[in-house]
């Protein structure tokens, strides 16, 4: 993952103690890390949780950073292993954070197109059933589908193989596969596709 | 960021893919996030790297003038000639004594060469009166006022190893601190 000269720069000072530069750099990835979170966990006040202690345990170790190497890696494999954390020390399908139950309650659905009231709920359907997926595969599926990130960079954020990751998308695929066919209310044609 | 291999672009894919993304996308962190992180880091305090890292900058003015005061000291030790013998040395040229005399009042009396200071002392030598070193001052047969300075007779050192007669009345190289007042005990 390529560093710009400005995150370079603000490592440095962030190094030193510079709370300013460090700040920068929360605003440079605090979008990614936060959506990284969220896909995995589901949950908006556990992601904010998760980004908080991500940045906290980033300036604390940040002196640990090489020279010329950026933070992104690192702190995805810092939000993949707290939300691995909250994962375990949470059950997942009861937690639905209230902002989320509010914000499905009032959206528009009357004032959408049926397609795409069809297609919001095909999304909530599969992501259904990736949020059903073992933790390394559903974190594993993320990294690779919402960022596109290589097979080499996940490898390098899950401290795996890369072989490994190859392995864990294709048993995500496949029990993605079968859930959605298993699933009632998915389309039979969408169904057919995946056979 | 691409592994066209792995990507196989099968309908399973397109709908993972909008899945998460309809899942996260347009999403932010509220700004209190931020808010809690520095609140943390400042009660915290800094990282690790800052926070052990010693702040030089006062240690090096400290320094500076640790090595200003030592110099003043040492010039100041620096005679003319060179550097003294001792402390001592930078007495006054004259010698001092406290004399035991209720005719003279009380006070410093500087002389200015030794051979007066003998004079001076030989016109005393029935006056002083003899003590041994440690012990307080007994002088029965003079009345000492109770608000002047104790009777101790002070002479530098090298003086003292001139004149022996002076032995009873200087310790060393230090005045006799002996007497009836809290002060000098």
């Amino acid at each position: 993952m390529a560093i710009t000269e400005e995150e370079l720069k603000l490592i440095v000072r962030a190094k030193q103690g510079d709370l300013e530069a460090f700040e920068t750099l929360y605003e440079m990835h605090k979008g990614p890390i936060y959506r990284t979170a969220l896909a995995i966990i589901g949950d908006r006040s556990a992601a904010e949780e998760i980004l908080q202690e991500t940045f906290l345990r980033a300036f604390k170790h940040i002196h640990h950073v090489r020279q010329g190497v950026s933070l992104s890696p690192w702190l995805y494999r810092i939000t993949v292993n707290l939300a691995y954390d909250y994962g375990k020390a949470h059950s997942r399908n009861w937690q639905i954070a209230l902002d989320s139950i509010i914000e499905h309650l009032v959206a528009p659905a009357a004032a959408s197109p049926e397609h795409k009231v069809e297609e919001r709920e095909l999304h909530e359907l599969v992501y259904e059933a990736i949020d059903k997926l073992e933790f390394k595969q559903r974190a594993t599926l993320v990294l690779f589908y919402l960022h596109d990130f290589s097979l080499n960079e996940v490898s390098e954020i899950m401290d795996c193989p890369v072989g490994t990751v190859k392995s864990r998308l294709h048993y995500a695929r496949e029990n993605l596969r079968r859930e959605l066919l298993a699933d009632q209310r998915l389309p039979v044609g969408l169904a057919y596709e995946f056979t | 960021m691409s592994s066209p291999n792995w990507h196989s672009g099968d309908e399973l894919d397109h709908l993972v893919q909008g899945a998460l993304e309809a899942q996260v996308s347009g999403k932010e962190p509220p700004n209190r996030v931020w808010k809690r992180i520095k609140a943390e880091l400042q009660t915290d305090g800094s990282p690790p790297s800052h926070r052990y890292r010693i702040s030089w900058s006062p240690l090096v003015i400290q320094a500076a003038l640790t090595l200003l005061l030592v110099t003043i000291g040492g010039i100041a030790l620096l005679g003319p000639t060179g550097l003294r013998d001792s402390f001592y040395d930078m007495s006054p040229s004259g010698t001092i004594a406290y004399v035991d005399d209720e005719s003279i009042s009380p006070g410093v009396t500087v002389f200015d060469d030794e051979a007066e200071l003998r004079s001076l002392k030989a016109d005393f030598t029935s006056r002083i009166a003899s003590r041994p070193d440690t012990e307080p001052i007994s002088h029965p047969s003079v009345a000492i006022p109770r608000d002047v300075p104790p009777n101790v007779l002070f002479i530098e050192g090298r003086a003292l190893e001139s004149e022996p007669s002076l032995s009873l009345t200087v310790k060393g190289q230090n005045p006799i601190r002996s007497g009836p007042y809290p002060w000098y005990r």
